[in-house]
């Protein structure tokens, strides 16, 4: 069953100019529970809008959203609220931590919005740090950090609260080769041992090809949708 | 998401930076500042003079003629005296009507090293205006014969010359009370007016004596208190001297028309009915008035509430260019901190949790600053108190004065935590428009752009 179901989802925006301009047109998509799936395409194509969509960052001009079956697209501001907090985690290229707060108060900011007691939210941090291999790292302020353990901290803050949907755009941008491998390898990790839905936004092929399944989009289109066949898969054939 | 949640992210923020919440709370902390050291001076001061004006006792109404035209004046004499009697009778609410009777011709009065003159006019007064007052009763005040000396003989013996124990033996005087803004009056003189000053402050507490002159003969004289229901340049003694002395001159001017009562005192049971009675002796004919002491705390209050005004108006120019400089600073503050708020509503903050935690960062400027401005207000007012009174007894010979500013409870608590609140209040409601706007950002937006 699709956890996520986009339906003639458009975005259109408005240029100074007066002119509008399509970032999304026209979508239909549909993700099962569980996949691990890139979206590629190059700068401006829509992917990132395709990601805000989903997250309930940002409204489509017309179609409908459905993640589990629910419509976020009419849903309020408290509700949607609610569900970025309790269903999605969000990883950005820039990490958005703040930096002069320790890695495990970074991390513990979703829970401050669940109402979470203070020991709990503690002990979930330190847990879901330990989770991408920061244990060591908890009382570290985020500008002590290198930015490969900035990411890790922004995945452990993205999963502290379980969510089902993983939405990470463009992880690797700021990181090295290495580094880049290492997060794709983490996140791949919270996908198998999880079960967690994870869309990953990029526009590096060979980071995209990590994935289960690939959709390509261009200029608000998707154009292509196909799954990846693993290296062991190909072995076997 | 709790309130506590709110109040600690609304901390973060300000942490990180602190400078600009510093300098912003500086603006809060002035006003705050201005505002506890103008209001609480003041009050301070108003609270000062109206000690030193003494129990204005409220409840007295001075009757005069009606002037003319249309009143046809209804002289102040002996059946006046009834009449006002007579209202006291019909309504139960007036307890007593005292006498003022001017000397006449006025009396000249002779100090030690100064010329004889008459520039102050003598009274005498029912003696029960004194005695009766229940705040402070001059028991002092009572007719006493006193054996008058001729103007040729009359001497002031040097201070060291009378022996202590003589001079309270001495009951040879007549007693005198003055107005207490006479002695205000006096002792604001300095300088070079040091030694008659001395002298001015010997005859008023009853030190040094001094001598009426009624036809030639001199009257020993003392001050026995200084009381405000006293008119200004007058000079009071019992009621039987102005019968008396007056006598003495018809003997001398059998064709001069003696002047009336100049006023009568009339006392009311209670504050509460005194524009009743007002009425009362208006529609009988004559001019009720409040009495002099009444017009100074009037006046003294008018005047503290003009410059209570002013203060405020003063602190509230300073709370508007503090609102400005919180509104812009937050406005600002919100527009760097975009990509944060973009990231808390992407993990879960909704637009009311964002509003608030800024609204509670604007609190925070104002509490901050107002403690400054709370701390900078006691020490402005400690140091200012100090070289105020200084001043004061320097130049105006004044050196009773306790202090100059509101520390007594719980007028200071209401003082120090209004100013605190309203500076609070101010960053509260600059802080409403950025906390609206940073509700507002659309996450998507700022997460791109920042």
């Amino acid at each position: 069953m699709a956890i996520i179901s986009l339906k003639n989802v458009s975005k259109i925006y408005r240029t100074a100019a007066g002119e509008q301009l399509a970032a999304l047109d026209n979508v239909n998509l549909e993700i099962e529970e569980g996949e691990f799936v890139a979206v590629v395409g190059e700068s401006g194509s829509g992917k990132t809008t395709l990601l805000n969509m989903i997250g309930g960052l940002d409204q489509p001009t017309e179609g409908s959203v459905l993640v589990d079956s629910h419509d976020i697209t009419s849903a309020g501001d408290r509700e949607l609220s609610l569900f970025r907090n309790r269903s999605i985690g969000f990883i950005f290229q820039s990490f958005h931590l703040q930096p002069l707060q320790t890695a495990l108060a970074n991390v513990m900011v979703p829970l401050l919005f669940a109402d979470a007691s203070w020991p709990e939210a503690r002990k979930k941090s330190e847990t879901s740090l330990g989770l991408v291999g920061l244990a060591d790292k908890v009382n570290q302020r985020a500008n002590q950090l290198s930015a490969g353990q900035c990411q890790r901290v922004a995945i452990a803050r993205a999963i502290i609260n379980s969510p089902r949907i993983l939405l990470a755009d463009e992880p690797t941008g700021n990181l090295d080769v290495h580094t880049g491998t290492d997060i794709i390898n983490l996140l791949k990790q919270i996908n198998m041992e999880q079960k967690t839905t994870v869309l990953l936004v990029t526009h590096e092929r060979d980071v995209a090809s990590q994935a289960q399944r690939m959709i390509t989009i261009k200029e608000g289109l998707i154009i292509s949708d196909a799954a990846i066949k693993a290296e062991g898969d190909e072995n076997k054939q | 998401m709790k309130t506590s949640n709110r109040l600690m992210l609304a901390c973060e923020g300000v942490m990180t930076k602190k400078v600009r919440t510093f300098m912003l709370g500086i603006g809060v902390s002035v006003g705050t500042a201005a505002l506890i050291f103008l209001v609480s001076l003041i009050f301070g001061a108003k609270a000062y003079v109206d000690e030193k004006v003494g129990g204005i006792r409220e409840n007295l109404l001075n009757v005069g003629i009606k002037p003319p035209p249309p009143h046809n004046p209804q002289p102040l004499d002996d059946s006046a005296y009834r009449q006002l009697l007579q209202i006291k009778g019909e309504t139960g609410e007036v307890v007593d009507v005292y006498r003022e009777l001017p000397i006449a011709p006025r009396p000249y009065i002779k100090v030690k090293n100064q010329p004889a003159n008459n520039w102050l006019k003598v009274v005498s007064v029912d003696e029960g205006l004194y005695q009766n007052n229940p705040d402070n009763p001059i028991p002092d005040f009572k007719y006493r014969h006193v054996e008058p000396v001729d103007e040729s003989e009359i001497t002031f013996p040097e201070a060291d010359e009378t022996e202590a124990t003589e001079e309270e033996k001495d009951t040879n005087f007549i007693p005198v009370i003055v107005p207490n803004v006479f002695v205000e009056a006096l002792t604001s003189f300095a300088g070079d007016e040091r030694k008659s000053l001395k002298q001015f402050f010997d005859i008023l507490q009853g030190q040094e004596p001094f001598y009426v002159l009624v036809q030639g003969k001199g009257y020993r004289c003392k001050v026995v208190a200084v009381d405000n229901t006293v008119s200004s340049w007058s000079i009071a003694v019992p009621f039987r001297y102005g019968e008396e002395w007056n006598r003495h001159q018809g003997e001398q001017f059998p064709d001069y028309k003696w002047p009336n009562y100049d006023r009568f005192v009339v006392e009311a049971t209670d504050i509460k009915h005194l524009d009743d009675i007002k009425e009362k002796i208006a529609a009988a004919g004559y001019q009720p008035q409040p009495t002099e002491a009444q017009e100074i705390g009037i006046a003294v209050s008018r005047g503290a509430m003009y410059l209570f005004l002013l203060a405020v108006t003063f602190c509230l120019v300073i709370a508007l260019v503090s609102a400005i400089g919180i509104f812009n600073g937050l406005s600002i503050s919100i527009m760097e901190q975009a990509p944060r708020i973009g990231i808390l509503r992407s993990v879960g903050a909704t637009r009311t949790d964002i509003s608030s935690i800024y609204l509670f960062e604007a609190a925070i400027i104002g509490i901050v600053g107002g403690i400054i401005g709370l701390v900078a207000a006691h020490l402005l007012m400690w140091g200012s108190d100090i070289a105020l009174k200084d001043f004061l007894s320097d130049v105006t010979n004044i050196r009773d004065i306790q202090t100059l500013f509101v520390w007594s409870l719980p007028e200071a608590f209401y003082i120090r935590t209004g100013a605190v609140g309203l500076g609070v209040i101010t960053s509260l409601l600059a802080g409403v428009g950025p906390a609206y706007r940073a509700s507002c950002l659309n996450p998507a937006v700022v997460l791109r752009e920042g």
